[in-house]
């Protein structure tokens, strides 16, 4: 059956136009994310304009030799400029568009709820992050916090440890955006207040094999 | 407790007209729905079932049946349609499925677009019986999208909870039904287990399962409903909750997901079984989270804090400053709005998630305490 290129073009319009998604130019390595601004019919296959902040505009065929890659984050805890935790998850809404945007994807801040943070959104250098996924050992997290060097630090992909909000300066462990338990007597001991995740806690605790001991 | 009809105003169910009738004449036709019928889990629970298929012509897509009514779907291409069943229980859902497999036409395509929908009637559950449903349900939803396959998990169509913010609502939302905000946080309706019905029709739907008209397929996967929900009347909600947490070897995972299925656990693919309830269990201390320590937070949340304080020295600009305030309760609650005249939807996007939830349920009325206690279990 031969291909319907009208329609393979407007699939794909309809799907990535508006959206981010990753670039690997031949002969590199590295996925660069890039924001879809349009897709036109080409001579066969869609073209693709495309914005980064550092490459500027670029124009794309889909059958050109760049790699292209349309899959989403993973869900989960990522570090952010080395000052916050951010929380990728997918939303869903009856759409069209498959490429990562704003009614299919949310980034947030642990802190989110409580006090707005600028800069945090999504852009291509916050899913950069995203897709980098980078989390820090819980030794070196809990020091960062400790010395006020970041609003707050991912040491799992479901767990962070971050800044205090109340007088007290007692550093505060999150579950996916959640607040659940503090860090007491200069990290030896864990209180958890959300008394169903202490499994969780105790797995991790155990699995990283550090000293502290969980209440 | 009240049963859902106790306390909400449902449509009639359409069920199925002159049934012994209808069997009386057709029995013979089909010899094959003997043995099926004894496979069924549960015969006094109502189901109502929708099939997703492509490529029916006008000519076929005409049909309607005793039990099917066919609809135009415009989700679907190429001469998609959906066929829609009336209302069944017992024997109707065999000879249904068997009906309609026989009417679907060779040329019929079963796309990646196409799925089947699954109505349980819940109307005659307690609130809590439905937030075991729901619980027993999250232990076990990787199960179901893998029995599922095709990718069923990444469809944006039937999203597992496991994946949605939704999960943290829910919960309140089933046990205080129906005096509670719906948890409209995302668009919930395309949730791979759907709870929107539950106001309108009285129903919970399970949308996760690809189109197929394999009727040994959707008789197995007709069958982990009704296990869930007979599971969901044998525990009391505290003991279930208790059962959950407490999961936390590999046997007691296995364990606890034959307690639901029994036999039928065979028909799930058996690798990572255990890592795959894992995950389950996870989604339903989600779902159970208390907001106590969250809440003694935000209550005793100061701009003195450390926190703020770094805010403030690395992400604030001159003109974020003002927006960066924290918010005041009279400011979460504008005076000037008319909370009742405002959708509750709107109400808790227009802030964005539980805590305009949590400030909308101050002014939604407790239950009704002169209804009726009644045990259907």
């Amino acid at each position: 059956m031969a291909i319907n290129f009208q329609q393979l073009n407007t699939d794909f319009q309809q799907r990535y136009e508006g959206s981010y998604i990753r670039i690997r130019f031949p002969n590199t390595t590295d996925k660069i994310v890039f924001y879809v601004e349009k897709i036109t019919l080409g001579k066969s296959y869609p073209l693709l304009h495309l914005i980064n902040d550092t490459f500027g505009r670029v124009q794309l065929n889909y059958d050109s030799e760049t790699d292209m890659f349309f899959k989403r984050p993973k869900t989960g805890y990522f570090w952010y400029q080395q000052k916050v935790a951010l929380f990728y998850r997918k939303l869903s809404l009856r759409q069209w568009r498959r490429g990562v945007c704003l009614n299919n994807s949310q980034i947030t801040s642990d802190y989110s709820q409580m006090i707005f943070i600028p800069t945090i959104g999504l852009n291509t250098e916050c899913l950069d992050s995203a897709y980098k996924r980078e989390i820090i050992p819980f030794p070196t997290a809990y020091q960062l916090i400790k010395t006020q060097q970041a609003l707050s630090v991912p040491f799992s992909y479901k767990l962070a440890v971050g800044l205090n909000v109340t007088e007290k300066t007692t550093p505060i462990i999150w579950f996916e955006t959640t607040p659940i338990a503090e860090i007491h007597n200069e990290g030896t001991i864990i209180l958890v207040h959300e008394k169903h995740f202490m499994q969780e806690i105790m797995d991790f605790v155990h699995k990283e094999k550090i000293n502290v001991r969980i209440i | 407790m009240y049963v859902l009809s106790d306390v909400h105003k449902y449509p009639p169910l359409l069920t199925c007209k002159n049934w012994r009738a209808w069997l009386q004449s057709n029995v013979s036709q089909y010899p094959e729905a003997i043995p099926l019928i004894a496979q069924l889990r549960d015969k006094k629970t109502y189901l109502g079932i929708e099939i997703e298929v492509e490529n029916i012509r006008e000519d076929f897509g005409d049909y309607d049946g005793y039990f099917w009514t066919c609809k135009e779907d415009n989700s679907l291409r190429n001469h998609g349609v959906e066929y829609v069943s009336n209302v069944l229980i017992g024997d109707q859902i065999v000879y249904a499925l068997l009906d309609i497999a026989r009417h679907i036409p060779a040329s019929a395509i079963f796309s990646h677009r196409t799925s089947i929908h699954i109505h349980m009637n819940v109307r005659d559950m307690t609130p809590d019986q439905i937030a075991k449903f729901m619980l027993s349900y999250l232990v076990v939803e990787r199960l179901f999208y893998l029995f599922a396959d095709c990718n069923r998990d990444k469809n944006i169509f039937c999203v597992p909870l496991y994946d949605l913010t939704l999960i943290e609502h829910l919960f309140k939302y089933i046990q205080n039904f129906p005096n509670y905000p719906s948890p409209q946080t995302e668009n919930t309706r395309y949730s791979g287990l759907n709870f929107d019905p539950l106001s309108t029709f009285g129903s919970v739907e399970f949308r996760q399962l690809h189109g197929t008209s394999d009727v040994s397929r959707l008789l197995i996967w007709i069958n982990f409903i009704l296990c869930l929900k007979q599971f969901s009347l044998t525990y009391t909600l505290d003991e279930l909750i208790k059962e959950i947490i407490t999961l936390n070897t590999n046997s007691e995972y296995k364990t606890f997901a034959l307690k639901i299925f029994g036999p039928l656990l065979d028909q799930f693919p058996q690798d990572n079984l255990e890592k795959e309830l894992e995950i389950g269990v996870l989604s339903v201390k989600r779902s159970l989270f208390s907001n106590d320590f969250k809440n003694y937070l935000e209550q005793n949340y100061t701009i003195t804090s450390v926190a703020l304080q770094f805010v403030q020295t690395h992400f604030r600009t001159k003109e974020n400053i003002k927006r960066s305030q924290p918010m005041e309760p009279q400011e979460r609650l504008n005076p000037g709005i008319n909370i009742q005249a405002i959708p509750l939807a709107d109400q808790i996007i227009h802030r964005g998630g539980a805590r305009w939830a949590e400030d909308i349920q101050i002014r939604i009325p407790p239950r009704n305490p002169n209804l009726i206690p009644v045990d259907r279990r």
